[in-house]
């Protein structure tokens, strides 16, 4: 009876189970542990760090939020995020989305050379930017100005917006055009009226990608961004180390409000992300 | 029945209009091609200019490799460079080992497989300077909680993980392919599941066992897409900053510094431009270099298993 259904459990599909489940709980350690944490006073969070609250303090939030003698108010780094997101999202995509079609509908000789352009800039390692940036930025009187990373944040998007829409868009239906066309309609009002509604998906799944990694980019804007109200969250956050940290409680709700964000955009497009950045790995 | 662009569409474009107009095309390049080379092209032009020049007396001076000998000469920067690799190299294979076999265990079609699908590649959405600060808080040699569950398991294990020069490195490297094995694990499961269903049958028909499919079957068909993801990989890991730069800022001392953290300190606390310029453009280049060394290495053996 028991005998035959344990034989029945093969050695490989349970180390895949055991497997599955510690990794699970390993990778996300951390998120569990900033949410316990977040709850919970610096002293139980150093004298007992996964024990749970006596009491769930949600002071920690507010005090993350609007600061307080020992921190920085959240919100102006969030809000630094979304503005530098923003514009980098509208311009980068908007401008790669263009570049991309062009590039797909005219196939010639100069056009693959300008795909190899944009393909050579994805592999284009960021530390080789940031001295000469600094200086660019410097000389401009644009330090510390979410909008000025932002711009530059977007000459950062355009190279993979441009690759991977230049690649949906080369199998984008040509009788749709061509209709167009023959209704009189111009090459800016084609791309505008006609292909940009039909093509959301595609780029939903660029924006979404992107998105992510400007909410999470740390090297550049921690040279960009030095005074402490210009922040974006990873510089704000980045500061918590080494720095006196009595109020551990509010540095904890600060981690956990600025990941909230991400798992909720993961959770609503999973899909889109995950095929955004397998996609992007084949460009 | 549609039809995918083509060449013969700008042909289509000529006749357009009464009138021969301007073509609309350059509008559609004036702000890649600006914001890139103004952001991203001049930057790398500048970034060599600076690794080949010098200031002396507050006059620059074209001082040829000089710089790039003064990096290889110095202890720091050939640290610097090993960790580089070893961190490239090192969470490269972790993430696509890891990543390979938890594609291989949820393509099983087991239960659950969405929700470990979901979670498992949940981190790598997420932050790097979050779970770095979360892990280094857990390794707190005086409180953390990560010496205390590992101490459970052995006391030797309850270890300043991150304050020991030994093991400093190799800390972060851990924390990096536990957040993103998952990258891995998606790409491949990818392939997996491209693999025809009736392939597998065929096999099980001439009594292949389930561990010879894995192996005859699936293996080969997943290869082409496992060499990619390590090359992807080992090129993060060859950029890294972010983790380093919040759990250990390269130390203790300069034991687990990296050449983008090094950069970062020689440029902008010691104001060393020209030299960090240098460690900048050597990185660049060791990466490329690298990148297209192992790509052919690995398109001749497919040649060579072809022929």
């Amino acid at each position: 009876m028991s005998g035959r259904s344990l034989r029945s459990i093969k050695p490989f599909v349970v180390l895949g189970w055991v497997l599955l489940v510690a990794w699970t709980c390993a990778s996300l350690a951390p998120v569990g542990i900033a949410l316990l944490a977040s709850t919970k006073d610096t002293t139980s969070i150093i004298a007992d760090p996964l024990g749970l609250p006596d009491r769930v303090l949600l002071e920690n939030f507010t005090r993350a939020w609007g600061g307080s003698s020992m921190t920085q108010p959240l919100w102006v780094y969030a809000s630094n995020s979304v503005i530098a997101s923003a514009i980098a999202l509208t311009v980068g995509i908007s401008a790669g989305a263009t570049t991309g079609y062009a590039l797909a509908r005219n196939r010639s000789r100069a056009t693959e050379l300008a795909n190899r352009y944009f393909i050579l800039l994805i592999a284009l390692p960021p530390v080789v930017a940031w001295i000469p940036l600094f200086s660019l930025v410097n000389a401009m009187g644009l330090i510390s100005s979410p909008v000025a990373i932002g711009l530059i944040y977007s000459a950062f998007v355009i190279p993979v917006a441009t690759v991977m829409m230049r690649a949906y868009f080369v199998s984008f239906p040509l009788d749709l055009i061509e209709a167009a066309k023959v209704d009189g309609a111009g090459e800016l009002q084609i791309f505008g009226r006609i292909v940009i509604p039909l093509s959301l998906g595609a780029l939903g799944a660029v924006i979404l990608v992107q998105l992510i990694f400007i909410w999470n980019e740390l090297g550049l804007a921690l040279i960009l961004l030095i005074a402490p109200d210009s922040r974006t969250l990873p510089v704000g956050l980045a500061q918590f180390r080494g720095q006196d940290s009595s109020d551990l409680g509010a540095q904890f709700a600060a981690l956990v409000l600025t990941v909230i964000p991400i798992i909720v955009v993961y959770g609503l497009f999973q899909k889109r992300i995950t095929e955004g950045m397998r996609l992007g790995a084949f460009r | 029945v549609t039809k995918g662009l083509g060449p013969d569409d700008a042909i289509l474009g000529q006749r357009q209009g009464p009138s021969p107009r301007r073509s609309v095309w350059p509008l559609f390049y004036v702000a890649s091609i600006g914001l890139t080379a103004l952001f991203l092209v001049y930057p790398l032009f500048e970034s060599v200019r600076l690794a080949v020049t010098g200031t002396v007396a507050g006059q620059e001076v074209f001082v040829g490799l000089d710089q790039f000998a003064k990096l290889a000469g110095d202890r720091v920067a050939r640290g610097a460079i090993v960790n580089t690799l070893v961190f490239a190299v090192g969470t490269a294979l972790g993430t696509v080992a890891v990543g390979t076999a938890i594609a291989i265990a949820i393509d099983r079609k087991i239960r659950l497989a969405g929700v470990f699908k979901f979670l498992i590649f949940l981190p790598v959405v997420l932050p790097a300077v979050f779970m770095g600060l979360v892990w280094a808080n857990g390794l707190d040699p005086n409180f953390g909680w990560v010496g205390k569950i590992l101490g459970q398991i052995h006391p030797s294990l309850n270890h300043p993980w991150l304050a020991d020069p030994q093991t400093a490195l190799l800390s972060v490297m851990a924390m990096t392919v536990l957040q993103y094995a998952g990258f891995a694990m998606i790409i491949v499961l990818g392939a997996l599941q491209d693999v025809p269903a009736d392939l597998h049958e065929a096999a099980t028909l001439d009594g292949a066992s389930a561990t010879d499919r894995a192996i005859y079957v699936t293996l080969p068909l997943v290869r082409d897409v496992v060499v990619i993801v390590f090359l992807l990989q080992f090129i993060n890991g060859a950029k890294v900053f972010d983790q380093v730069f919040v759990m250990t800022q390269g130390g203790p001392g300069t034991s687990s510094e990296v050449m983008s953290t090094y950069v970062y300190r020689m440029a902008f606390r010691l104001q060393e431009f020209h030299y960090a310029a240098a460690g900048a453009v050597a990185t660049s280049v060791l990466i490329v270099v690298l990148a297209l060394a192992y790509l052919a290495v690995f398109r001749s053996r497919q040649v060579s298993r072809a022929g």
